[in-house]
């Protein structure tokens, strides 16, 4: 049997199990676990993340590690919604998303790449950098006597189907497009293979590392006005809290890493991002409370996740 | 004849170390130049530098009559001077086609969109057009094996249609029908008025290729001759600076070993890989493996060492009880060994110390109190064994990747000999080392042999295994195609007979 065939039946064999169990569930549940409704949650819940995960393939792919993003979200979340207060509307939700986040995660970049510190090093720097700016930017707000930025509900369509959908199916291609098609996101991923080696290949190593901030900071952008349409305001966050944003992305992540022999890393990312989705709304179903048991569940998913795409990683020379 | 490129004065420091000390350096077109030298002789650093890997600190290069200072390989690309290096090779995570091509994939770009079905069209037929072994273009670098990975480089060098092209240390990673390929190749770049610069520590096939040699000691350049004008002795003795003995290999022509079997292979299969090889080996004997590319040799001695996961067959060490050899760790405990082929990749730690590599496999016997290692007994293993190996360093903390490949496959090779081992397998254990360390290798294992040790030899060398060996198996696609036993049909001819 063909490499191929024996995949698209590993993943057919896979999809089935997976299909079995949803149904299985939702006769447990008097069919409420494959509703529309419920369904309609699940896909919006995971395509928020899915953004940031598409963010991360980048960042991994030329092997940068970076702590910041859930606070470089948390900022771009509030910039889209101060800017989708003022004249200029969804233009302002969108920019103020996607200006921020690449921004500031080109920031981050420009700082990996000329203090040569580490990048987890001073991503968790910059972590806290962040986390504070959102509070005196809240501490600002409640002195005024009014609240961090918060969407108008005329304005959270963005968050809502089928405006989501769209931006999704947009999101994907781009993000495709960027990682399979382009020279950039060739030559990230030849980044990691190590600095010595893709300066010998000719690229421009410090261009390339930039331009992962810049792509990374889109998707975190995006994901960020897309947050905040759907939720209405994005929270401040301190001591470090904001690193817990992207441990759901990363999970998706890792899980599409591991499958990545057999799909695309940035189609399965939100194949992945849904599975992980679909088993916190199935602990919500069970009755597992969030917040405590079920961020337990996602501490758990990261380490097996990680495993299993550790176990992939096979680097023997014939 | 007017020269293709002319280099004066150049100089290249790192740090203290002058790599290169004002070289004056001429190629001519349809010129085959061979460069000699010990391992740190600055041979690649000079060709890394016309190649735009380093830049030049002093001196002028001139390329066709102009100005020359390539600041990128893409540079130097972009004036016709094509590299395949020794060390650094490919982009593992990316297509083997997509490296042809890396570092300059703007050319295949429509709307800033690549065109990826162009990427493989043109990498394909470069390889049809220079006659290269074919090499799956879609699969990713770090699924291809060390000669497949060359041959991507190979390509990428060519890609440019190179006036120069520089080939450094490449043909030993190829097997012997890619090194007939690579030969062909060279003749026809020749013919077509191109110039070649190669490096390679088998000096009679650098006589056998080049027009002229030129010979570097300690970043000098001490001279460039015709290669009529010499043999393999003189390029020794420049290289070296002083005579150096041509007897590399043992000099009986009798199998010599003892009647005890220490080793018990039976019906090794790796799928895919190995088919139902079966050997015995026997104290004190070296047992040669060879064959073309992909005829299995470098996996039966992965094998043999357990490290491979999904082989069937039983592997025996036969000593006071015998003990089968399942994994790794049942390998090492019973006195076994391996030196890889890949050395920086599968073998040493190139980031840590000479000390911490040297110790590494007799960790168990450096405790000091308690859980703790003794650092007294890590530094006298370290130091006595650096001396007893002459590993040329600044002291035991040095870095690996400081090293020179002779001096790091000293310490590879002297880690394990150091204990008391039953059985070594040595994959290409002479892989880009220069001749002095060869020599040296070679009697580090005739030495270890008359103690009594049993080794298995991989290698692509034909000379090494004929030289070396007591017994050879030749292997094809996987199985064992034919034994020979030293003595008077040991010949490359009846060898590669069996191999092809």
């Amino acid at each position: 049997m063909s490499e191929k065939k024996k995949n698209i039946l590993q993943m057919g064999g896979i999809l089935a199990v997976i299909l079995l169990v949803c149904v299985l569930f939702n006769l447990k549940y008097e069919g409420r676990f494959l509703s529309g409704d419920n369904l309609n949650i699940l896909i919006s819940h995971a395509i928020i993340p899915t953004f940031v995960a598409w963010g991360l393939c980048f960042v991994m792919a030329c092997d940068y590690t970076d702590m910041s993003i859930g606070s470089v979200l948390v900022l771009a979340a509030n910039a889209a919604g101060a800017l989708g207060s003022t004249q200029l509307g969804y233009g302002g939700v969108i920019l103020g998303g996607i200006c921020t986040g690449m921004l500031l995660m080109t920031l981050n970049f420009l700082i990996f790449v000329y203090t040569k510190i580490p990048s987890w090093i001073a991503g968790i720097g910059m972590a806290m950098i962040y986390e504070a700016a959102a509070i005196f930017y809240s501490n600002y707000q409640l002195s005024k006597g009014s609240t961090i930025a918060q969407l108008s509900s005329e304005m959270r369509k963005l968050g809502k189907p089928p405006f989501i959908y769209i931006i999704f199916v947009l999101g994907l291609i781009v993000a495709y497009l960027i990682y399979n098609r382009t020279e950039v996101g060739l030559n990230i991923r030849a980044l990691g293979n190590g600095i010595k080696l893709s300066e010998s290949m000719g690229i421009h190593t410090v261009k390339t590392i930039i331009m992962v901030g810049i792509i990374c900071g889109f998707f975190v952008g995006c994901s960020a006005f897309l947050n905040e349409s759907y939720n209405a305001r994005v929270n401040a966050k301190t001591g470090l809290t904001s690193l817990a944003m992207i441990f759901q992305p990363m999970a998706a992540f890792m899980l599409a890493q591991v499958l990545q022999s057999k799909i695309n890393i940035i189609i399965g990312v939100p194949i992945c991002s849904l599975f992980v989705y679909g088993i916190f709304n199935m602990l919500t179903f069970m009755g597992v409370p969030s917040g405590t048991l079920q961020e337990a569940v996602l501490g758990l998913i990261v380490i097996v996740f990680g495993i299993l795409a550790q176990r992939k990683e096979t680097k023997v020379v014939k | 004849m007017e020269h293709i490129l002319e280099v004066r004065g150049l100089c290249k420091y790192f740090g203290s170390t002058v790599a290169n000390d004002h070289i004056d350096f001429d190629l001519s077109p349809g010129e085959v130049r061979g460069l000699a030298g010990e391992n740190g002789s600055g041979k690649s650093t000079l060709l890394q530098q016309i190649a735009g890997i380093y830049r030049k600190d002093e001196g002028t290069m001139t390329l066709h009559g102009q100005a020359y200072d390539p600041a990128t390989p893409i540079d130097a690309i972009r004036n016709k001077v094509g590299i395949v290096v020794q060390e650094l090779g490919c982009l593992s995570n990316l297509p083997a086609g997509v490296n042809v091509f890396s570092g300059r994939l703007g050319q295949f770009k429509n709307h800033g969109i690549l065109d990826m079905k162009r990427i493989y069209k043109e990498a394909d037929a470069l390889f049809e057009t220079y006659g290269l072994m074919k090499v799956p273009l879609h699969k990713p670098c770090s699924q291809l094996s060390i000669e497949s990975r060359k041959m991507i480089e190979l390509a990428r060098a060519l890609s440019s249609d190179p006036d120069i092209l520089i080939l450094d240390e490449v043909t030993q990673s190829l097997s012997q029908n890619n090194r007939d390929m690579l030969y062909r190749l060279m003749e026809k770049l020749k013919k077509e008025g191109k110039t070649i610069v190669i490096i390679t520590h088998d000096l009679e096939e650098m006589l056998e290729l080049c027009d002229t040699i030129s010979v570097l000691r300690d970043g000098h350049l001490i001279t460039t001759k015709p290669c009529e004008e010499m043999d393999t002795d003189e390029v020794k003795r420049l290289m070296v600076g002083r005579e150096v003995s041509s007897e590399y290999y043992r000099s009986d022509m009798e199998a010599n070993y003892q009647k005890e079997v220490v080793l018990e292979v039976k019906h090794l299969t790796v799928p895919k890989e190995v088919e139902d090889v079966s050997f015995e080996l026997h104290k004190g004997e070296i047992l040669g493996f060879c064959g073309l590319s992909d005829s299995g040799i470098h996996e039966v001695g992965k094998a043999v060492y357990g490290i491979s996961k999904n082989r069937t067959g039983t592997v025996t060490l036969h000593g006071e009880a015998s003990v089968e050899i399942k994994n790794i760790s049942a390998a090492t405990s019973n006195g076994m060994a391996y030196v890889p082929k890949d050395r920086d990749g599968e073998a040493l730690m190139m980031r840590d110390s000479i000390a911490s590599n040297f110790v590494l496999p007799s960790l168990g016997e450096l405790q000091g109190k308690g859980i703790f290692l003794s650092p007294k007994k890590i530094n006298k293993m370290a130091r006595e064994g650096a001396e007893e190996f002459q590993v040329k360093c600044s002291g035991i903390r040095q870095k690996m990747e400081g090293l020179s490949g002779g001096n790091k496959q000293k310490v590879n090779l002297g880690r394990w000999l150091l204990k008391d081992l039953n059985v070594i397998v040595l994959d290409c254990p002479t892989r880009g080392v220069d001749v002095s360390v060869k020599a040296y290798i070679y009697h580090v294992m005739s030495e270890a042999k008359k103690k009594g040790l049993s080794m298995i030899l991989i290698s692509d060398e034909l000379p090494e295994v004929l030289g070396m060996s007591d017994r050879l198996l030749i292997m094809k696609d996987g199985k064992v195609q034919g034994e020979f036993t030293r003595g008077n049909r040991f010949t490359q001819e009846a060898l590669i007979e069996v191999m092809v």
